[in-house]
C-alpha cells in the first residue's frame, strides 16, 4: 500500500499548487472586504459557502485525476496487477487523496487561522474561531472525492444515473452548510456517516472492479442512489411548490393575514391585514370581536373609523451564540463621541468585554477602548443585538442575557440598568423604545426571563423627557422605574403572542396565548395582576388560520415512509412531540373522532401510496435485472421504507442483462446463465463448423532441451 | 562450419528447413561422419528461435538416422545406414527423382546431358563421402 | 501449487459488450512450459479475453482459472506469479525507469534487479530517463523488463511488438525466447506478427468472431491445413461439398483452397470437382489469413477498388 501512495502521491502532487490557489483568492479577498467583523454572516461573501464550493471542487477533481486516467485498460491493469490486493490499492488512494486534499484546503485555511491569531483585534474583530464552520464544511466537502470515484468508474451505473453520487455528497455539503451554524456537532456527525457510506461504497465499485456491488457494497450504491433520488424528488417539489405560493401581489392577488390581538378596550379582536406595499408593512383592513366558544370568521367587518389596537408586545426569545461567532457587533453611530469620530461597537464573549473601534479613514478601524462590565456583573453574556440600540445622543442600551447596560457616549464607565438573575432561564424581550418618539412614553423596555416580566420604563413626564437629550440627563437611573410581572403558570415559555397593559384598569396585565403546534387548539385570553394571579381567562376559538395552510398536514405523507418514521421516531424520542402528520390528528381525535379520522385518511393514503407503487416497481426491475428471490425479498423491504426512489435504485445497480435465441427452442433466454431457462440446452454448444483445429493433447510431454536417448 | 538460414514465413516450416538443410549437408560432405552440430541451445540462440523447434528438427534427424545423439555429449553426424525398408526406400527414391527430373526437364535440356551431369555429381559426392568414411 | 500440468484454463467464456458479444462460449487450455500464441483480428477480443483471464474485466458467462485459481478472485499471490504486460507499452508519463522498478520491487516478491538492468542496457535505456522522453521502442524495453524481472512462472503478452521498428522487435522475440528458456516458464503471447510467431510459438491458437477456431500445436496446425490449386474458377456453392474448406480465393482462372483436416475424402470432394486439382504449399500466413480473412473482408481489395472507377 505504501508503494501506491507514493505513486499517487508523485503522480498527483503537481496540481496542489493550482488546487490551492482558489481557497487562498477568496480568504484573502475575504479578507480585504473591510468589514469591521471577520466572520462568517459578512454582507457580501459568506466564508463558509465559498470554502465549500472550493473544497467540494478540489475534493470532486481530485477524485476524478486519480481515477479516470486509471478507467483505460492499459492502466487499469498496471495499477491492479500486482502483487497487493485491490483493497490496498484503494486504501492507498484513499490515503494519499486524504493528504493532498488536506494540504490544497486545509493548509490556507490553517494559514488563515494562525495569521489572524498574529494580528490580534487592534484593527479588525476577527478571531481564528471564525474559520470553524468553513473547516467542517472542508471536511464535508470531502465526500466530493469518493462521489466522483463512483460517477467514474462507469460499469456498475447505467447512463443518467452516473451522476447520482455527486448530487449526494453535494447534499451532504449543504446539508452541512445549512446545519454547521446552529448544531454544529450534528452537523459533523452526518457529514462523518455520509462521507463513510460514500466511501464504503466507492470502495466496492473499485474492487470488485465493475462487477455487480455485492452485499455492503450494494447496500451503500443503494443508500447513495436512493438519496440521490429523493432529493431530485424534492428539488422538483420544491420548486412547484414555491411557484404555487409565488406572492399574489405579483399577479393581483391578496393574501390575508388573520390574527388575535388586543381591540382598544383590552378584549381580543380577531384581525384580517394584508402586505401593504405603500406602508411597507401590514395593514389591518377588517375586524370582529372574538366570543368565547365561537368562530368569528364569518364576521370580519371593515375597521371603523377612529378604532385602534392596543399597543401590545410581542415577545422574542434571544438566539443563542454559535460557535465562531465571538463577536457580535452591536452597531455603529454616525453620531460622534466626545473623541469626535464615529464608532463602532462589538462584544467580545472571549474577552467578555464592549469593544470600541473608532471610525477612520486609514486604518479604518482602531481599538480604542475596552468597555468591561460593571461591578457586581461578571460577564455580558450574549448580547441581543435586535434590542440593543442607539439613542440620538449617541449613548447605547445593551441588552443581553445578563442584563441591560448603557454605555454613554460621553466616555464614561457602563452603567447597569438591570441586572438579570445569573440562574435565569428563557430570557426574551420585545424590541423596546428608546428615546424620544412621538405619543410615546420615552425609555421604554421588555424583558422576559423564566416567569416574569420585567418593565424598564422612565417616570418623567413626555414633557421634560422630550427635552432630554440623553439618559444622562434623567440624573441617574433612580428615573427608570422597574415593574415586575409574575406570570401565570399557565402560560408556557413559547406560546406567548401579545402581552399589554389593560387599558381599563391600573396594576392589571393582559396576555394572549397560543401553542403554535397545535393549530386546532383555542385562543387564550388572560387578565392577571402583578403577582401572577389570574383575574380572567377565556377560551377563543382559534380563526387565525391563514387559508392557505402550508400543504396540510397531509402533504407529509409524501414523504418517504422509511424517512418519517426514522424523523417521527427522533422527535418523539428528543422533545416527546407527537410527530406531524399525526399530530393534528391524535389532538383531534379526543373531541373530534370523525374529522381526525378524515384528516388521517389522506395522510396514509399518501404514505402507503408509496410502497404501494414501489413495490410493483422492484418486483417488475427484479426481473428485468433478473435477481434471486432472495435479493428481491430484500428490495422490496428497501422499496417499503423508501418508496418508488428506493425502487429506482435496483435499477441503477445492476446492469442489464442481454437476452438472445437460444439454439435449441430459439426463445430469448439471459445470456449470463450456462443453460437456456426455457429448454435447458447449453448454451455454451456451440455449432461446429467444421473448420476447427484442436489438438487437445496438452498432456504430451513437453520435448525440452536434448532428445536425449530418443 | 555449418551454415544454417532459416526464413520464417516461408512455405515450409522452420523445423523442415533445419532438417532439409542438415540432410543437404551431409549429402554433400559438408558435415562429416563424427562432426558435432550446434547444441540446441546455440543454435536456438543463434537463429531467435523457439529451443523446442530445434530440439524437434533434431529429433527427426535422429529418427532417421542422419544424426545420433551422444548422452551428455551432444548431436553428432551418424554413420550413414539404411533406416528405411526397400520399399520405403525405392519410394523416397522415386519421389526425390520425381522432382529432381521434372526439374531438369523443363529446362529443355536433352536427356543425354542430364544423364552425364548426374553421372558426374555422383562421382564427386560418393568420393567425398567415402573419403570423409575412411577418416 | 503446480496441481496440473495446465497454466491457463477457460471453461465457455463470454463477454458481451452490450448487444456485441465480443467472445462466445470460449474454452481454451493453455499448457505449462510451452509458448502459446493466440492470434485474431483487432478488436477480436483477444484483449478482452486476456482482461477476464486476469480478473480485470468480469465475463458476462463461464469461468477462467489462472495457475489453478479462479480468474475473478485472484489473490495476490498468485499474481504475483503472473506478469502482463498490456498493449501499448502503457506506463505513467512522470516515471523514470528506476521508478518503474521500485514500484515493481515492492510488490513483487520474486523481483531480480540483476535482469531488470542487464535488459534495460539491452534496450539501452538509461535508469533515470523519464518515460516520457524515450523513445517507444525503449519504452518497450522498459515494460518488458518491468514484467520480465518479476520472474513470473506464467507471462501474459498482449501485442508486446505493437508500433516498434524492427530492432527493437527483435530485441523483444529475443527476450521472450530468452525467458521461455528457463525452467517451467508458460508464455501467453497475443500479436499479429505472423514471423515471430514461428520464432516463438510452440502452440498456436486462433479466434474469429468471438470464437475459437484453433488451438494446436503448430506444427500439427501446419499439418492439418492443405492447400490446393484448381485450374479453373469455381464458386463456393460447388465449393461447399468439400469438408472442412476454410477459405477459396479465386485469380487469374484459378482457384485457390484451404481445407483443414483434410484426408482422403476431401481428396476425393477436390477431384470431383475438378480432376486436374493440384496441392500447394502454404505458408503459415497463408493459413492463418484463410481463417481470418472471410470474416473481415467480402471479395478481394482489387474488387472493391475496380468498383469505384
Amino acid at each position: 500500500m505504501k508503494t501506491i501512495i507514493w505513486k499517487e502521491l508523485r503522480e498527483h502532487a503537481r496540481w496542489i499548487p493550482l488546487g490551492m490557489i482558489p481557497m487562498i483568492i477568496f480568504l484573502v479577498l475575504k479578507w480585504r472586504s473591510n468589514e469591521l467583523i471577520f466572520d462568517e454572516y459578512g454582507s457580501s461573501l459568506s466564508l463558509s459557502s465559498l470554502v465549500g464550493l472550493v473544497a467540494s471542487g478540489v475534493a470532486l477533481c481530485l477524485g476524478i485525476l486519480q481515477s479516470w486516467p486509471d478507467q483505460r485498460p492499459a492502466a487499469h491493469a498496471l495499477l491492479l496487477h500486482r502483487g497487493i490486493t485491490a483493497n490496498a490499492a484503494f486504501c492507498g488512494k484513499l490515503l494519499a487523496g486524504l493528504l493532498l486534499y488536506t494540504i490544497a484546503v486545509i493548509v490556507p485555511l490553517l494559514g488563515m487561522a494562525m495569521f489572524i491569531a498574529s494580528v490580534g483585534i487592534e484593527h479588525r474583530a476577527a478571531s481564528p474561531s471564525a474559520l470553524l464552520p468553513a473547516a467542517l464544511i472542508s471536511i464535508a466537502a470531502f465526500g466530493c472525492w469518493p462521489a466522483s470515484l463512483l460517477v467514474v468508474q462507469r460499469d456498475a451505473w447505467f447512463l443518467g444515473s452516473r451522476l447520482m453520487p455527486a448530487v449526494t455528497a453535494a447534499v451532504v455539503v449543504l446539508a452541512c452548510g445549512a446545519l454547521s451554524t446552529d448544531v454544529f456537532w450534528l452537523a459533523c456527525a452526518i457529514s462523518l456517516v455520509a462521507i463513510v457510506g460514500l466511501l464504503v461504497a466507492a470502495h466496492r465499485v473499485f474492487v470488485d472492479s465493475g462487477h455487480v456491488a455485492t452485499g455492503l457494497g450494494r447496500a451503500g450504491v443503494a443508500v447513495t442512489v436512493t438519496m440521490a433520488l429523493m432529493t431530485v424528488m424534492s428539488c422538483v417539489v420544491f420548486v412547484i411548490e414555491l411557484y404555487r405560493r409565488a406572492p399574489a401581489s405579483s399577479n393581483g392577488g391578496v393574501n390575508y393575514l388573520y390574527a388575535a390581538d388586543f381591540g382598544p378596550d383590552g378584549e381580543p379582536w380577531l384581525t384580517r391585514s394584508f402586505y401593504s406595499r405603500l406602508m411597507n408593512g401590514y395593514e389591518v383592513d377588517q375586524v370582529a370581536k372574538m366570543l368565547p366558544g365561537r368562530s368569528v370568521r364569518e364576521q370580519l367587518q371593515p375597521v371603523e373609523e377612529g378604532w385602534r389596537q392596543l399597543d401590545k408586545w410581542s415577545i422574542f426569545m434571544m438566539y443563542s451564540a454559535r460557535p465562531g461567532r465571538r463577536f457580535a457587533s452591536l452597531g455603529n453611530t454616525t453620531v460622534a463621541n466626545s473623541s469626535g469620530q464615529a464608532y463602532h461597537l462589538v462584544l467580545d464573549t472571549r474577552l467578555d468585554a464592549v469593544l470600541l473601534y473608532r471610525v477612520g479613514i486609514n486604518p479604518r478601524y482602531r481599538l480604542e477602548a475596552k468597555l468591561l462590565p460593571p461591578p457586581p456583573v461578571a460577564s455580558f453574556g450574549e448580547a441581543n443585538t435586535h434590542m440593543s440600540r442607539f439613542d440620538r445622543a449617541g449613548n447605547f442600551r445593551l441588552v443581553s442575557s445578563t442584563g441591560v447596560y448603557c454605555i454613554p457616549n460621553s466616555g464614561a464607565d457602563v452603567e447597569l440598568i438591570y441586572a438579570v438573575p445569573s440562574e435565569s432561564k428563557h430570557l426574551g424581550g420585545s424590541r423596546g423604545k428608546f428615546g424620544m418618539q412621538a405619543n410615546d412614553a420615552p425609555f421604554e423596555l421588555l424583558l422576559r426571563h423564566d416567569d416574569r416580566i420585567v418593565l424598564l420604563e422612565s417616570d418623567l413626564d413626555s414633557e421634560t423627557a422630550a427635552r432630554a437629550q440623553s439618559l444622562g440627563e434623567f440624573s441617574g437611573l433612580d428615573e427608570v422605574l422597574r415593574t415586575e410581572v409574575r406570570l401565570p403558570h399557565e402560560v408556557a415559555t413559547a406560546s406567548m403572542i401579545g402581552f399589554a397593559r389593560d387599558p381599563l384598569r391600573a396594576d392589571s396585565y393582559l396576555c394572549l396565548t397560543q401553542d403554535p403546534l397545535q393549530h386546532d387548539k383555542s385562543i387564550h385570553w388572560m387578565r392577571f395582576d402583578e403577582s401572577g394571579q389570574i383575574k380572567q381567562h377565556e377560551l377563543y376559538d382559534n380563526d387565525t388560520q391563514t387559508a392557505e395552510v402550508f400543504g396540510g398536514e397531509w402533504a407529509v405523507g409524501a414523504v418517504p415512509p422509511g424517512v418519517w418514521a426514522i424523523g417521527a421516531a427522533l422527535l418523539i424520542i428528543e422533545t416527546g412531540r407527537t410527530p406531524p402528520g399525526i399530530a393534528r390528528v391524535w389532538e383531534l381525535s379526543k373531541s373530534d373522532p370523525s374529522k381526525a379520522a378524515a384528516m388521517l385518511f389522506p395522510f396514509l393514503l399518501l404514505l402507503l401510496l408509496q410502497p404501494m407503487i414501489g413495490i410493483p416497481l422492484v418486483v417488475w426491475a427484479a426481473r428485468r435485472r433478473s435477481l434471486d428471490k432472495w435479493s428481491t425479498r430484500q428490495w422490496i423491504c428497501w422499496a417499503f421504507w423508501f418508496g418508488p426512489c428506493g425502487s429506482l435504485a435496483l435499477l441503477a445497480v445492476y446492469p442489464r442483462i442481454l437476452r438472445e435465441p437460444c439454439g435449441g427452442c430459439h426463445r430469448a433466454t439471459r445470456i449470463n446463465l450456462a443453460s437456456c431457462e426455457h429448454c435447458g440446452h447449453s448454451l455454451d454448444e456451440t455449432p461446429k463448423t467444421g473448420i476447427e483445429i484442436f489438438d487437445r493433447n496438452t498432456n504430451t510431454p513437453t520435448i525440452v532441451t536434448q532428445p536425449a536417448g530418443v | 562450419m555449418l551454415e544454417l538460414r532459416v526464413t520464417p514465413g516461408g512455405n515450409r516450416p522452420i523445423y523442415r528447413q533445419i532438417i532439409d538443410q542438415v540432410r543437404q549437408a551431409v549429402a554433400t560432405g559438408e558435415l562429416a561422419v563424427g562432426d558435432a552440430l550446434p547444441s540446441v541451445r546455440q543454435l536456438a540462440e543463434e537463429l531467435v528461435l523457439n529451443h523446442n523447434t530445434v530440439a524437434k528438427a533434431y529429433a527427426e534427424l535422429v529418427r532417421e538416422g542422419v544424426l545420433e545423439s551422444q548422452h551428455g555429449r551432444g548431436v553428432f553426424v551418424a554413420k550413414r545406414r539404411r533406416v528405411y525398408s526397400p520399399g520405403e526406400t525405392k519410394r523416397r527414391l522415386d519421389q526425390a527423382l520425381n522432382v529432381f527430373l521434372s526439374e531438369a526437364l523443363t529446362l529443355d535440356v536433352a536427356p543425354r546431358q542430364i544423364e552425364e551431369a548426374v553421372a558426374n555429381r555422383l562421382e564427386q559426392m560418393t568420393a567425398k563421402q567415402q573419403s570423409s568414411e575412411g577418416e | 501449487m503446480r496441481q496440473d500440468n495446465i497454466a491457463i484454463r477457460t471453461q465457455g467464456l463470454t463477454r458481451y459488450f452490450g448487444h456485441n458479444a465480443a467472445l462466445r462460449s470460449l474454452t481454451l487450455d493453455v499448457p505449462r512450459g510451452q509458448v502459446t500464441a493466440l492470434i485474431g483480428h483487432n478488436g477480436a477480443g483477444k484483449t478482452t479475453l486476456i482482461r477476464m483471464l486476469l480478473g480485470l474485466l468480469p465475463p458476462t458467462r463461464g469461468r477462467a482459472e489462472l495457475l489453478g485459481c479462479d480468474s475473478q478472485s485472484l489473490t495476490p499471490e498468485v499474481r504475483a506469479r503472473v506478469g502482463y504486460l498490456a498493449e501499448g507499452h502503457f506506463l505513467w508519463g512522470w516515471m523514470k525507469a528506476r521508478d518503474a522498478a521500485r514500484l515493481q520491487r515492492e510488490t513483487f516478491p520474486r523481483w531480480d534487479q540483476t535482469l531488470f538492468d542487464s535488459m534495460l542496457e539491452f534496450f539501452g535505456v538509461a535508469p533515470h530517463s523519464r518515460v516520457a522522453q524515450i523513445s517507444r521502442g525503449q519504452r518497450a524495453g522498459v515494460s518488458l523488463a518491468m514484467t520480465l524481472a518479476t520472474d513470473p512462472e506464467l507471462l501474459v503478452l498482449d501485442d508486446p511488438s505493437m508500433g516498434l521498428d524492427p530492432v527493437a522487435r527483435r530485441a523483444v522475440v529475443e527476450g521472450l525466447l530468452a525467458f521461455a528458456r528457463r525452467d517451467d516458464r508458460t508464455i501467453l503471447v497475443c500479436t499479429h506478427l505472423l514471423d515471430d510467431v514461428e520464432r516463438l510459438a510452440d502452440r498456436i491458437a486462433i479466434v474469429s468472431n468471438g470464437r475459437l477456431l484453433v488451438d494446436a500445436g503448430l506444427a500439427e496446425f501446419r499439418e492439418r491445413i492443405g492447400g490446393w490449386m484448381l485450374d479453373a474458377e469455381f464458386g463456393s456453392q460447388q465449393a461447399a461439398q468439400i469438408p472442412g474448406l476454410i477459405d477459396l480465393r479465386q485469380a487469374r482462372g484459378r482457384t485457390h483452397l484451404v481445407v483443414a483436416n483434410h484426408d482422403s475424402e476431401t481428396e476425393a470432394a477436390i477431384q470431383r470437382i475438378s480432376g486436374t486439382a493440384r496441392r500447394e504449399d502454404l505458408t503459415l500466413e497463408d493459413a492463418v489469413l484463410a481463417y481470418l480473412r472471410p470474416a473481415a473482408m467480402v471479395g478481394s481489395i482489387s474488387e472493391a477498388l475496380e468498383h469505384t472507377r
